[in-house]
């Protein structure tokens, strides 16, 4: 049967839905100001950040090889260039990202990023030192060859990303694999993938507007 | 690979590929095959059909515009693990799309797959190196 996947901002929410200029639903990530990230709570703390589940309806499998892209804007555009701008200059933040703090103290961090760790401390969230370990990873940085920007090198669902809600609560799954997703009643790979996101600016930006671009979300299941 | 089916929707989204798989059978059963769309009901997917004498499960494909049929990929029954479809996820336009951009066989050898431009990919990697476990519906 068809598998299809539920993307939200809560645990047992509906899909992403909020209004985008030109008129498109999808997500909105709030302003970011120059040297700073979004959503903001406080710089100094480290806090802020969008949550993103994922979830699907399979019955039979989990689903596998889940992974992430960007890719230019599929909706009806509505910033400030154009979507294929729009998504080199996002591709070209993530390329030359040279930020050294998680909360871009040193105003070079720029770009999309994910950590892929649904439970990491708010000291930790986005830190650099968990590139190494694939947790964090940034659209248009190449790790190991894949930056992010295609199918082809789509980054992979990290294991920590995993996570079961049984109901009342989010728990860890007991033995996730990486780019996996159990079924709704899966506590061993977990039936979430929970992701944190956020968008950075570099100090030194100069071009300002709304930047549109689509995430996509890539798997597997079984016919 | 080069493909990217987000590329493809945008530009040439009506000349791809559908595909389906087929079973055939050595004790001269009739051959069970998919539908050209991911089943609608459990009984009609692959996983669920009869593992017992598989002799041949091949991977067909239709294209979507000239109607031109050919085979892309096959694999002896005996190595068979699976049959998955291969999709993605996107909000576009105030709508929440799947599209499903292949298919592709995995078997003890590796993983064959086929993609909606008429791309073949093959890695012969053992399954486990790709991890991918067992599906929980596989029957041996």
């Amino acid at each position: 049967m068809a598998v299809v996947l539920t993307i939200s901002e809560t645990v047992t929410g509906s899909n992403v839905s909020d209004s985008l200029a030109g008129g498109s639903t999808g997500l909105d990530f709030g302003q970011v100001t120059n040297g700073q990230f979004a959503p903001l709570i406080s710089q100094a703390a480290n806090t802020g950040h969008q949550d993103i589940f994922i979830r699907h309806d399979a019955v039979v499998d989990p689903i596998t090889d889940v992974k992430f892209y960007i890719s230019q804007f599929s909706g009806v555009y509505g910033g400030a260039n154009s979507a294929a701008t729009d998504f080199t200059t996002l591709s070209n933040y993530g390329a030359a990202d040279a930020g050294a703090n998680a909360n871009n103290a040193d105003g070079l961090s720029r770009g999309l990023h994910i950590d892929m760790d649904w439970q990491v401390s708010t000291a930790n969230q986005f830190s650099y030192s968990r590139e190494a370990t694939g947790q964090k990873r940034i659209f248009g940085k190449t790790y190991t060859g894949k930056d992010g920007l295609s199918l082809a090198n789509a980054f992979d669902m990290h294991v920590d990303a995993a996570s079961y809600w049984n109901g009342s609560s989010e728990i860890d799954a007991t033995t996730p694999v990486t780019g996996k997703i159990g079924k709704s009643s899966d506590t061993v790979l977990g039936n979430r993938g929970h992701i944190r996101a956020r968008t950075y600016l570099h100090t030194a930006a100069v071009d300002g507007g709304i930047l549109q671009f689509d995430v996509v979300a890539s798997y597997a299941y079984t016919a | 690979m080069s493909f990217d089916p987000m590329k493809k929707l945008a530009t040439d989204a009506g000349n791809r590929w559908l595909f389906r798989w087929i079973f055939h059978y050595a004790d001269h059963k009739p051959a069970k095959v998919g539908g050209w769309h991911p089943a609608a009901r459990l009984e009609d997917m692959a996983t669920v059909q009869s593992r017992d004498a598989l002799a041949l499960v091949m991977i067909e494909g239709k294209h979507f515009t000239t109607k031109e049929q050919r085979y892309f990929a096959e694999a002896t029954g005996e190595d068979f693990i699976n049959i998955q479809h291969l999709a993605i996820h996107f909000q576009s336009a105030g709508l929440v799309r799947t599209h499903v951009y292949g298919m592709r066989i995995i078997h003890r050898h590796g993983i064959i797959s086929c993609f909606e431009n008429g791309e073949v990919l093959r890695d012969d990697r053992h399954y486990s190196e790709l991890n991918i476990i067992m599906p929980e519906s596989t029957r041996f």
